[in-house]
């Protein structure tokens, strides 16, 4: 076997290893669903019992026309005491931008933010957090609601089509191995 | 060599790749890694507290607090109950060494049975080796059941580990360093073993290994593969295997005559003053509502002790939600990690206090973001979704009562 396909394997090995699958157990910091404020965590999550009781979701908004659960974890102690808002912004009838929540900055001492919303249609959303004197568009987060994230998809799919690869010639190889194991047999 | 070579990488390659598929979601800081319910049920971590955070090399700390552990009809029927179990601490590795330990002023050297419903007052003592800011925890060990890890505070360590010395007398009065102690007689044999080890597999695997020893064996001339140098080698590694586990034992005996063997004993504690009393508590219903981060018990409290009393806390897996109302904030809980504090995280809906004899329905309120970030609202979504907590009551004389709290917690989004 070559040498550069076994370097392959040993590559896509540590590949592998290195993708962060974290979300649920994972720490806040490794969380994929976490965002900085100035060096300060916020972590988003989105709920809609009305189609999936126990899911939480992230970017991906799997349900459009349901009611959805907003919530803001102000990880950080130090960013409780700072007034921050909230904007959601989503695609109207004609595919323009409008802001669908839009709550002003205000302190929240327990460290959360929560809102109900209706995201009416599939699409692209944006979720940012706001603060007096400061960028309107902090903690930005895209979302995806009854979408794709093309993106992630064509990332999972040259992963897997790879293990596919790999596992294949793996096949082959062991398939190669009693196919001449057989041919050592003396023959009765 | 070039053939052991190349399946010995192949083999290496594809089980890289297979293990990172195989890999789970990155479970790092323990605690919140554990399940809720165990966390939540098993024992409460009370009054802990590090009395110095910032040290140096060589400095030491000590860690206290009190330890209730839950009763029968709480704690969780799939955790072993704590026949036997440690005090240990949860730390980053070997950052710091642990010099003592007690339980109620027992030397926890040895592990020790610990009964359900009791308190125990705790203190590790440990020394700062290595540099570096640590996350440290005091925790239990259960045998069979896991680790139960308590609030953990964070330790700066200054200096250099080149500087640490753990020092101490032995009975026949040497004062060694445990730190370096035995460490160059450990490598010494180690190397001896491991160069007799690998020169015993290069042997074997020098030769031809699979395919032609299986067409020996399958054309019965097996007996052949083992050949008359194999037979000298062999005898030669046995006889410097026996001669040189002999000379080891004469040479560790000769050198340490007086010895104790580890100590198996298991450790007696005697039982402390219970925290638990003057009330009782009965848990109508409680609810999590997901979205507002927040916990709302009805109960009724009864006084059974001689003075009136105010709902002050609720405490749950280390996490504490205070009563803004009852304002207790003493110097132990300024100093208690902030990130497991709620200062304003428990309302209750009649905070006039409540009179010996009385009994007294309630609706408590704990919320806060630390539902989410401490992972403990997945609680909701396990087979066993049972909470688990203490409510801390407070008299006109500022004593502290204790009662444990605990039931079916259920979800909902209602009431935004």
């Amino acid at each position: 076997m070559k040498t550069s396909v076994r370097l392959y394997a040993f590559g896509l090995g540590l590949l592998i290893q290195g993708l962060a699958w974290g979300h649920g157990k994972a720490t806040m910091e490794e969380d994929t669903c976490a965002r900085s404020v100035n060096g300060s965590l916020v972590h988003y999550s989105t709920y809609q019992p009305e189609r999936d009781a126990k899911g939480q979701f992230c970017s991906e908004i799997p349900y459009s026309g349901v009611k959805t659960f907003f919530v803001v974890d102000i990880v950080d102690k130090s960013l409780r005491e700072r007034p921050l808002g909230l904007k959601i912004v989503g695609p109207d009838e004609t595919g323009s931008e409008r802001p669908l929540v839009e709550m002003p900055p205000q302190a929240h001492p327990l460290g959360i933010i929560e809102t109900e919303v209706r995201l009416d249609r599939p699409g692209h959303y944006f979720v940012s957090l706001s603060s007096p004197g400061e960028s309107d568009n902090l903690a930005p987060m895209d979302l995806f609601v009854d979408t794709i994230n093309w993106a992630k998809v064509i990332k999972r799919v040259t992963l897997y089509v790879g293990f596919a690869a790999l596992l294949a010639w793996f096949t082959y190889r062991i398939r190669r191995w009693f196919t001449q194991r057989n041919a050592l047999r003396p023959k009765a | 060599m070039k053939n052991l070579f190349n399946r010995l990488f192949t083999i290496i390659s594809a089980s890289a790749v297979l293990a990172g598929f195989a890999a789970q979601p990155a479970f790092a800081h323990g605690e919140k890694a554990q399940e809720p319910f165990l966390r939540m049920r098993t024992v409460q971590w009370i009054d802990v507290a590090v009395t110095k955070t910032n040290l140096a090399v060589n400095d030491e700390t000590v860690i206290t607090g009190k330890v209730h552990f839950m009763t029968n009809e709480h704690w969780p029927h799939s955790a072993a109950k704590p026949e036997l179990a440690f005090l240990n601490v949860s730390a980053a590795g070997p950052v710091m060494v642990r010099k003592a330990s007690f339980v109620n002023g027992v030397n926890m050297v040895n592990s020790a049975k610990f009964d359900l419903g009791a308190d125990y007052a705790f203190e590790i003592r440990l020394k700062a080796s290595w540099p570096g800011k640590w996350h440290v925890h005091p925790m239990i060990n259960v045998k069979d059941a896991g680790p139960l890890v308590g609030p953990g505070t964070w330790v700066e360590v200054t200096g250099s580990h080149a500087d640490f010395k753990d020092e101490m007398k032995t009975l026949t009065g040497e004062t060694v360093n445990l730190e370096t102690y035995g460490t160059e007689n450990n490598v010494k044999w180690h190397v001896i073993w491991g160069l007799i080890a690998v020169a015993w597999l290069l042997w074997w695997l020098a030769k031809p290994l699979f395919h032609s020893r299986y067409a020996k064996v399958k054309a019965e001339l097996g007996d052949t593969l083992i050949t008359g140098g194999d037979r000298m080698v062999s005898a030669v590694v046995l006889v410097v295997a026996l001669g040189l586990t002999y000379y080891g034992y004469s040479a560790a005996e000769a050198r340490y005559p007086v010895t104790l063997p580890l100590q198996s004993a298991t450790a007696t504690i005697p039982h402390s003053p219970s925290l638990v009393e003057g009330v009782k508590l009965v848990l109508d219903r409680a609810t999590y509502r997901v979205p507002g981060r927040a916990m709302e018990m009805d109960v009724s409290i009864t006084n059974t002790s001689s003075k009136p009393f105010r709902v002050g806390e609720f405490n749950t897996a280390g996490v504490r939600f205070l009563n803004p109302e009852v304002g207790v904030m003493d110097e132990l809980t300024k100093q208690y990690p902030s990130y497991l504090l709620a200062e304003k995280g428990l309302t209750v809906s009649d905070n006039t206090p409540i009179q010996p004899g009385e009994t007294r329905k309630l609706h408590l309120v704990a919320q806060d973001a630390a539902w989410e970030v401490e992972r403990l609202s997945s609680l909701i979504y396990d087979p066993d979704s049972r909470f688990g907590g203490v409510l801390y009551m407070y008299d006109t004389d500022g004593k502290r009562l204790i009662t444990e709290v605990g039931g079916t917690l259920v979800p909902t989004f209602a009431g935004t």
